[in-house]
C-alpha cells in the first residue's frame, strides 16, 4: 500500500518544527513528509498540535524552529507564498464568501494569485464550471454558496483550491459536518485527485475514515510525533493507543464506592429542535456521570441545556424533585449548577486579566458587604484555591493568560468551586491539557464528587470518560443510544458505540 | 492567544510624568502660569469636559463606547433651563430634573447596547442625533437665556475664595466613579465583561443589567456636566460644545483606556484632562493662536498612540472592530 508513497521524492518536507506560546510548548521537533499522489493522515486528539502545524504550513503562524518547504523550496511566514507554491488549506468553516456564487468563490483565489487588474468574469466563470467537471460533481455554478448545503461547500472549496493548481491540499477534519453518504463521495473524489497527482494531508481523529482513505499516517500527541508510518502497519487499537497515550491515563481512577443517593438533577423526555430529543438523565451526588458523543452530536446543546444556556422545546427538569424551568443561566446558577465551558481561552476565561479576578468573578457576593467589595478578602480567597487546586503561578495578580493550559483549567474550576456547586457541568474538562495536568484534574473532580457533588462530564474523549465516571451514558445524534458501568465497560464496545453513526 | 498584558499601571507612571514635566515646563517658560489667576481659571474650564470623559470611561471599559455624552449634557441642560424658567415655584425641580434626564437618556443606550445588541458606536451616534433633534425642538433653534441669578452664581462660586465649584464637583464625581470602579461589584463585573462578554456570560455575569446600568451612569455624569455648562455659560443650547466629543476620546485613548474593553482607571482620565489642560493653557499664555491647540492634542495623541503600539499595550486595530455584545 505505500509502495507509490515512499517511491517518489517528498514534495513537501516539514522539518524539526518547534512552537511555542509563552509557557506553553505547542510543538516540539515535529517532522513531516507527504510525496506525490499521497493521502497522509495527520491524527491527534484535541489540543494535541494539528492545528497548529496545519497554520505553520500554511504561513498564517510562524514557526519557532524548523523548516517548511515545499517541491524543495523553502516557504517562510507568508500565507500569499504557500498558496502560489501550489498549497491550499481548507478550514474546517471552508471560509468561503456565502454572498458570492460557486463560480465566484471558485475563481477568486486564481484572480488573486495572478494579480488581476480588471475583473475576468467569462474566463474565471468557464475555469469553475471545468474545474468542477474534472470533479465530476455537479453544482450549479450560478448559484450563491450560502443556499448550498454543507457537503457542496466543501466540494466548493475544494474546486478552488484545485483551480488555483493546487498540488497539496489540507483538509482540516473534512467530514465533521457530513453525513455518511457525503462521507463516501468526498473520499471518492480524494480518490480521483489522487490519481492525478494530488496530495493531501488529512487532520481527523475519526478512525474508520483515516483507514478508508489514507495511506499513511502521522499520530500527534501533546505536540511530537509519537508514531508514524504506512497505515498496513497499524490497526484500530494501535491507532487509537497512539492518540491517547492511554498507558499513561485511562487507567480507572481509584475511588470509594458511594451509595445511591437520590437524584440532584433529573430530566426526562428532554428535547430541542435540531439539537437532541428524548433526553432522560439522572445526576446524583457523589456520582460521575459522562456523556460521550462525537462533534455534532448534541452533547454541548445538552450540558448549555442543563445549565439554562439554552432553553428545551420538550420534556422537564427536576431538582431535588420539583419542576423547573431556567429562563437563563442565571437561574441554574442561583440554584447551584455550574457549568465549565469548552473553549476554555474564548468562552471560560478572562485572558488579560487578574487571576484574582478570574477566580472570584462568580461568587463576589462572598467578599461583598453594603454593596462594597473587600479587596483583601478577594485576595485571601483566590490564593486559597490556588493553593488548593496546586496552580502553579508565583501570585495571583499576573493575567490567567500567562499559565499553561492545564493550570488555566484549575483556575476556572476554582471559580466555581468557590461557589460550592451542587451539580458541576464540564464540558470537554482536559481539552489541551499535558497527561500529567490531565491526571491531577480528573482525581480533583473524583475528590469533589465523593465530598458529595454531582458531576457530568461532556467529552468525546473516551479514555477519559473511563478513568473518570462511575456511569457512562452515549449519545448519537442527539440521543442517548447506551448506558454503562464505567468500572466494567471496555474501550472497544464503547467505541463502537459512539462511532454507531458512521456504521448506520 | 492573546497574551497582552494590564500595562496600566506602567502608563499611569509615564502620564503622570509626562503632566509634570508640561507643568514645570509651563511654569518655568511663564510666570503668568503659576499666577493664582490662572490656576483658578484653569479650575473652572477643564471640569466641563472632564466630567464629559468621565462619563464615556465606564463605556469604554464595557468594551464599548458613548458618543451622545455632549448631546445627553445640552438636552438635561436645556430641561433644566426649560424648568428654572417656568417659574420659582417649579425652579427647584431644575436640577433633579435635568439629572432625571441624564439617567433616561443613558438607559435608552444600554437597552439599544444590551438588548438590541446594535453596535455601541452606531447606537449612540444615532440616539446623539436623537437627542439633539429633541433638544432643538424645545428650544426652537436659539439658546435658551435669561437664568435665574442663583443659579448661575453656582458657576461662578468658590469653596473659601480657592476652589471653583466646578472643580469640586469634578472631584466628588472621580473620586465616586473611581470606588464604583474599584470596590464595587458593578465595577469588577464591568472589567470583566469588558475584557471577555463571552466569558462573562458563561460566568454568570448579568450583562445586559450591567450594560443598562453603566449607560446610565454615563449619562448621568454626562448631565451632571451640562448642569456645570449652564451654570458657568448662562445659556442652554441644542448644539453647544459639538468639538467636545472627540477630546472626550481623546482623553479616554491618552488616559490609556483600552479600546477594546476590560482597562481604564480614573486616574488615567483626570491626569489627560489636567495634560490637556496644561497645554492649552499654556500655548494661550505663550500667545500661541488658537488654532494651534488642535495641531498640538492631535499631535500628542498620534506619539501616545505610536508609543504604546510600538511597545504593545495598544491595539489599535481593535477600536474598529468594536462589536455589539453578546449576551
Amino acid at each position: 500500500m505505500n509502495d507509490e508513497a515512499s517511491g517518489s521524492t517528498p514534495i513537501l518536507q516539514m522539518r524539526n518544527i518547534s512552537k511555542a506560546y509563552g509557557p506553553v510548548r505547542v510543538l516540539e521537533d515535529v517532522n513531516l513528509e507527504l510525496s506525490t499522489g499521497e493521502v497522509r493522515c495527520l491524527a491527534g486528539e484535541n489540543g494535541s498540535g494539528k492545528s497548529t502545524l496545519i497554520k505553520i504550513l500554511s504561513g498564517v503562524v510562524s514557526a519557532d524552529a524548523g523548516q517548511v518547504s515545499l517541491n524543495g523550496r523553502q516557504l517562510g511566514d507568508d500565507p500569499m507564498g504557500a498558496i502560489t507554491a501550489g498549497l491550499s488549506v481548507i478550514y474546517q468553516d471552508f471560509s468561503l464568501f456565502p454572498n458570492l456564487s460557486v463560480w465566484e468563490n471558485i475563481g477568486f483565489l486564481t484572480s488573486v494569485t495572478s494579480g488581476d487588474v480588471v475583473h475576468r468574469r467569462s474566463v474565471r466563470r468557464k475555469l469553475a464550471i471545468e474545474t468542477l467537471k474534472r470533479m465530476q460533481v455537479e453544482i450549479d455554478p450560478d448559484a450563491p454558496v450560502e443556499l448550498l448545503p454543507v457537503a457542496s461547500k466543501q466540494l466548493v472549496a475544494i474546486a478552488r483550491a484545485l483551480a488555483n493548481k493546487a498540488r497539496i491540499i489540507v483538509m482540516d477534519e473534512p467530514t465533521t459536518a457530513l453525513t455518511r453518504s457525503e462521507v463516501a463521495h468526498l473520499l471518492d473524489i480524494v480518490g480521483t485527485l489522487k490519481k492525478e497527482g494530488v496530495s493531501f494531508l488529512f487532520v481527523s481523529h475519526k478512525i474508520e475514515e483515516v483507514f478508508a482513505v489514507c495511506d499513511t499516517v502521522t499520530v500527534l500527541r501533546d505536540g511530537a510525533v509519537v508514531v508514524e508510518g504506512p497505515i498496513g502497519e497499524f490497526d484500530a487499537g494501535r491507532l487509537v493507543e497512539a492518540m491517547t497515550g492511554r498507558s499513561v491515563d485511562s487507567q480507572r481512577l481509584p475511588r470509594e464506592e458511594s451509595s445511591v443517593q437520590r437524584p440532584f438533577l433529573a430530566a426526562s423526555g428532554l428535547g430541542r429542535r435540531g439539537n437532541f430529543v428524548d433526553v432522560d438523565l439522572e445526576l446524583r451526588p457523589g456520582e460521575i456521570v459522562s456523556v460521550v458523543g462525537l462533534l455534532g452530536s448534541g452533547r454541548t446543546e445538552l450540558a448549555q441545556t442543563l445549565f439554562g444556556y439554552m432553553q428545551p422545546d420538550a420534556g422537564r427538569i427536576e431538582l431535588d424533585g420539583e419542576a423547573v424551568t431556567f429562563k437563563s443561566q442565571h437561574d441554574a446558577i442561583e440554584r447551584g449548577i455550574a457549568y465549565v465551558p469548552e473553549d476554555r481561552l474564548t468562552e471560560g476565561l478572562f485572558l488579560n486579566q487578574p487571576i484574582r479576578d478570574n477566580i472570584t468573578v462568580s461568587s463576589l457576593e462572598k467578599s461583598t458587604k453594603l454593596g462594597i467589595v473587600s479587596a483583601t478578602s478577594l485576595l485571601q480567597r483566590a490564593r486559597n484555591a490556588v493553593k488548593n487546586l496546586r496552580i502553579k503561578t508565583p501570585d495571583v495578580t499576573p493575567a490567567v493568560a500567562t499559565l499553561s493550559g492545564g493550570n488555566q483549567q484549575r483556575v476556572v474550576l476554582a471559580r466555581w468551586m468557590e461557589r460550592d456547586p451542587r451539580l458541576l457541568i464540564l464540558n470537554g474538562p482536559t481539552v489541551g491539557v499535558d497527561v500529567g495536568s490531565k491526571r491531577e484534574i480528573h482525581e480533583l473532580l473524583v475528590s469533589l464528587s465523593r465530598s458529595g457533588t454531582a458531576v457530568m462530564v461532556v467529552t468525546d474523549d473516551i479514555p477519559e470518560a473511563l478513568a473518570l465516571s462511575d456511569r457512562i451514558l452515549v449519545m448519537v445524534r442527539g440521543r442517548i443510544t447506551a448506558g454503562f458501568d464505567a468500572a466494567t465497560v471496555d474501550e472497544d464496545t464503547l467505541y463502537n458505540e459512539v462511532i454507531r453513526e458512521d456504521r448506520a | 492567544m492573546d497574551a497582552r498584558q494590564d500595562t496600566t499601571g506602567s502608563h499611569l507612571k509615564s502620564l503622570g510624568i509626562l503632566t509634570a514635566l508640561i507643568f514645570v515646563a509651563l511654569a518655568i517658560a511663564s510666570p503668568t502660569f503659576l499666577s493664582s489667576s490662572n490656576l483658578q481659571s484653569m479650575g473652572f474650564q477643564f471640569p466641563e469636559f472632564g466630567l464629559l470623559s468621565l462619563a464615556v470611561l465606564p463605556t469604554m471599559i464595557s468594551g464599548g463606547i458613548d458618543l451622545s455624552v455632549v448631546a445627553v449634557a445640552n438636552l438635561a441642560s436645556i430641561v433644566a433651563a426649560v424648568t428654572m424658567k417656568a417659574g420659582p415655584d417649579v425652579a427647584w425641580l431644575a436640577i433633579p430634573a435635568g439629572l432625571a434626564v441624564g439617567l433616561v437618556c443613558g438607559a435608552f443606550n444600554g437597552f439599544l447596547v444590551a438588548y438590541l445588541r446594535l453596535p455601541p458606536i452606531l447606537a449612540t451616534l444615532g440616539s446623539m442625533q436623537l437627542f439633539a433633534g429633541i433638544g432643538i425642538i424645545i428650544t426652537r433653534g436659539p439658546a435658551i437665556t435669561g437664568l435665574p441669578d442663583w443659579y448661575t452664581a453656582f458657576g461662578n462660586w468658590t469653596i473659601g475664595g480657592v476652589l471653583p465649584l466646578p472643580l469640586v464637583l469634578f472631584a466628588l464625581v472621580a473620586s465616586g466613579l473611581a470606588f464604583l470602579l474599584r470596590r464595587t461589584p458593578v465595577g469588577m463585573r464591568l472589567r470583566l465583561f469588558g475584557a471577555n462578554p463571552v466569558a462573562a456570560d458563561f460566568a454568570g455575569v448579568p450583562g445586559k443589567k450591567l450594560i443598562i446600568q453603566i449607560y446610565a451612569i454615563a449619562g448621568f455624569i454626562a448631565a451632571l456636566a451640562g448642569l456645570v455648562v449652564l451654570a458657568r455659560v448662562n445659556s442652554a443650547n441644542a448644539d453647544y460644545g459639538s468639538s467636545y466629543l472627540l477630546l472626550v476620546i481623546l482623553i479616554n485613548i491618552l488616559a490609556g483606556v483600552s479600546p477594546a474593553g476590560g482597562f481604564g482607571t480614573v486616574t488615567g482620565v483626570a491626569l489627560a484632562v489636567i495634560c490637556l489642560q496644561f497645554i492649552s493653557s499654556g500655548l494661550n499664555i505663550l500667545s500661541f493662536s488658537a488654532f494651534s491647540r488642535d495641531l498640538f492634542f492631535g499631535g500628542l495623541l498620534i506619539a501616545v498612540m505610536s508609543y504604546r503600539a510600538a511597545f504593545g499595550s495598544f491595539d489599535v486595530k481593535a477600536f474598529f472592530k468594536r462589536k455589539a455584545h453578546q449576551s
